[in-house]
């Protein structure tokens, strides 16, 4: 098979078929097209890009050489997203102990009510997270933006469930203190 | 209503989901290295289980220490063996290479150890094989009369040098033919030729049959003829000198070529004895050095354990006592005493000690005289108290003492029971019948005096011997024995004396032990 066939306008279904070839260029080009989709699954859960990188390389790994094991019915790319954050979490959790039992009264969960978050872009948003405790980074993550219960969160991270919720309750504080310290131009500038 | 669906935290959501990260080269060069990793190393498809990979395990790190440990014994094994480090185990026979002829200019005095081909040796002397030669040797030279060492014993020298002097024995077998004689039929003392000597053996196995002196060769080994052959056969102890009619000798042969054993049976050694010559000689200790002759040292008498003091002692209390009996008379009264004594440990380095001491105090001079007058008659009484008798238990806490010929200190209290006992009395009474004055109705002695009292102990105690101590100590009584007016007078009688007593301990020590090494400890004896 000739490399010229793989280029950036070919499908996904021709990458992979190449991929399965063990083609390294369409393993390249099927990389660079979901890294930018894949790559903030891991950077919001690390607080680094080297790490989040490493992470990602290790799910891309996983799926170029379990493309076949790829059925074809769902979305390719969610396919992908979801071994890059089962990667992500797994790591998390050979990385991180979870060991720390709350009680329920220990927290109050409020959520975030800020009217700054309209006015950042995702990358700030991003840095603020990135800045949170890996512990309280995680959970809310996987609660916030992941979608994740609380039981799901603690059967993932082997801990209680009372401790994901107070993770989750430090992170909103924090946040929300990090929010509030954002700069807030006088009025007039506005003008 | 669920926190993710708030409103801020939606957006937080969206734009989190929303937020696309580039691409740069670096993150696909340390892809595409993680791709060559996994492609060197084979890998394949992700199965959907894992299975494990048949084969043989990998060696891991205790095995393979294991194999370098067995490596090494092995090692040492074959050089220790080679070397010739296990002579008693591989060697049949005493080493044979203590003396060669290759280390010229030094003697070595071989003791050899007692072997029967000694006997053998000794057995082959020339004047018993050849009568005439015996003859001739016992008139011709004295030197060469069988005078000659034990074999066993012989100084075997490398040193060409003494060798000129007559060699006494000529005991090869292959040269039984008669010594060379001079004219006058005597043996022909011949020059010390060292190239006829060394290397060579041709004038031994020469037919002439001549046993000169210089047959003695270099190695000391007379008729064997140093030769460098390394033959194992030549190294066997049969001594085997002019065995052979080349006259091949090895070097080691020499080490035993003080026997002329050549027709004894050669013994086969293993093949290794050849690869022992090859090595360095080991050091050879000339003289047998046996350990100093002691007396037996296996039965003796067993050491004896350090006696223990029991934990109960007791014993008997003799002695005397020195009491005040009147204070402002200063009237003392010494009067024995005994008792016994019971300790008991209360803790470490003191001792609970109880007695029961029968104390006999005299000398009271008390009297008292009672006058009754009653309607139909009169009662005079008189009472004498002299004699005082106390039993007496001192309670007391004393300094252990283990050690003897030291002193312990002991203090603690006295309670006392008081018996006047001996009272010199008399009653006189005159009165009709039916008066009812009787002297046993109206007065008792034991009214007055105290039945009780208490006091005050402190002394010491010197244990002089094992079983004995010396006791000094003194008591106060708190009490007046004559508290009331029954004697008529105010004297204060305390119960305060000075007491030396004998403490006598009974066995205070336990059995004694031996030590538990002995294998044969000496009966025990109680002293």
């Amino acid at each position: 098979m000739s490399t010229a066939i793989y280029n950036e306008k070919s499908s996904d279904e021709m990458l992979r078929e190449g991929c399965l070839q063990q083609h390294r260029l369409a393993q390249e080009i099927l990389y660079r097209r979901h890294f930018e989709r894949l790559m903030p699954i891991p950077l919001r859960y690390f607080g680094n890009r080297n790490e989040a990188v490493e992470v990602l390389n290790q799910a891309f790994l996983k799926i170029l050489n379990g493309m076949a094991h790829y059925a074809g019915s769902g979305s390719f790319e969610g396919w992908m997203a979801s071994i890059v954050k089962h990667t992500t979490i797994d790591c998390i959790r050979r990385k991180s102990a979870y060991q720390r039992n709350i009680t329920l009264g220990d927290f109050t969960d409020q959520p975030i009510q800020n009217s700054a978050v309209d006015h950042m872009a995702a990358e700030e948003l991003l840095g603020l997270i990135q800045q949170l405790p890996d512990q309280q980074r995680t959970v809310f993550n996987l609660y916030v933006i992941d979608g994740y219960k609380h039981r799901e969160i603690a059967e993932l991270l082997h801990m209680d469930e009372s401790t994901s919720k107070w993770y989750l309750s430090e992170a909103r504080r924090l946040l929300q203190k990090k929010l509030s310290k954002t700069v807030k131009l006088p009025a007039f500038f506005l003008l | 209503m669920k926190p993710q669906d708030l409103h801020d935290e939606l957006k937080i959501r969206e734009k989190i989901q929303g937020y696309k990260t580039p691409v740069q080269d670096s993150d696909w060069q340390k892809m595409l290295a993680l791709l060559e990793n996994d492609t060197n190393k084979g890998s394949e498809p992700l199965p959907e289980t894992p299975t494990p990979v048949p084969g043989p395990a990998p060696i891991t790190h205790p095995r393979r220490y294991l194999l370098l440990f067995l490596l090494g014994l092995l090692t040492i094994g074959g050089w220790a063996t080679v070397a010739g480090l296990w002579p008693g185990f591989l060697s049949p026979g005493p080493d044979t290479r203590s003396v060669g002829p290759e280390q010229p200019g030094t003697d070595r005095n071989v003791a050899h150890s007692p072997h029967p081909l000694d006997s053998a040796r000794l057995n082959t002397s020339p004047a018993e094989n050849n009568p005439e030669l015996a003859g001739a040797l016992s008139s011709e030279n004295g030197a060469l009369h069988s005078t000659h060492p034990p074999v066993g014993n012989r100084v075997i020298t490398a040193n060409p040098a003494p060798h000129n002097t007559a060699k006494p024995e000529t005991s090869s077998r292959a040269n039984q033919s008669e010594p060379s004689r001079g004219v006058n039929g005597q043996l022909a003392p011949k020059p010390y030729n060292p190239a006829s000597s060394v290397g060579s053996n041709s004038e031994n196995a020469a037919p002439t049959g001549q046993t000169s002196p210089s047959a003695a060769v270099p190695s000391g080994s007379e008729n064997a003829a140093p030769s460098v052959q390394t033959s194992p056969s030549a190294a066997v102890p049969s001594g085997s000198e002019n065995a052979a009619p080349t006259g091949q000798t090895s070097p080691s042969s020499a080490a035993l070529s003080g026997s002329e054993n050549a027709g004894l049976p050669t013994p086969e050694l293993p093949f290794w004895q050849d690869l022992a010559a090859l090595f360095p000689l080991p050091q050879v200790k000339t003289e047998l050095t046996l350990p100093p002759v002691r007396p037996d040292t296996i039965i003796r008498p067993a050491t004896q354990l350090p006696r223990k003091p029991r934990r109960f002692q007791r014993g008997l209390v003799l002695g005397g006592n020195l009491n005040v009996v009147n204070y402002e008379t200063g009237r003392l009264s010494i009067m024995p005493q005994l008792g016994y004594h019971w300790s008991v440990p209360v803790r470490s380095g003191y001792r609970f000690q109880a007695e029961v001491q029968l104390k006999y105090v005299t000398h009271y001079q008390q009297r008292t005289q009672f006058f009754y007058v009653s309607p139909g008659g009169s009662l005079d009484i008189r009472w004498e108290m002299d004699n005082l008798f106390f039993i007496e238990m001192p309670l007391l806490l004393k300094q252990e003492n283990r050690e003897i010929g030291k002193m312990a200190w002991f203090a603690g209290v006295k309670p006392a029971w008081c018996k006047p006992i001996f009272p010199y009395g008399s009653n006189t009474s005159s009165s009709s019948s039916g008066s009812g004055l009787s002297p046993s109705v109206f007065l008792r002695l034991s009214d007055g005096v105290r039945a009780f009292d208490l006091g005050f102990v402190f002394g010491t105690e010197w244990r002089f011997a094992r079983r004995w101590s010396l006791d000094l100590r003194y008591n106060q009584g708190f009490l007046d024995l004559t508290h009331d007016n029954f004697f008529k007078n105010t004297t204060t009688h305390l119960n305060s004396d000075v007491q030396v007593t004998l403490h006598h301990y009974i066995h205070p020590y336990k059995r004694n032990r031996h030590a538990k090494h002995t294998l044969f400890p000496e009966p025990h004896r109680d002293h």
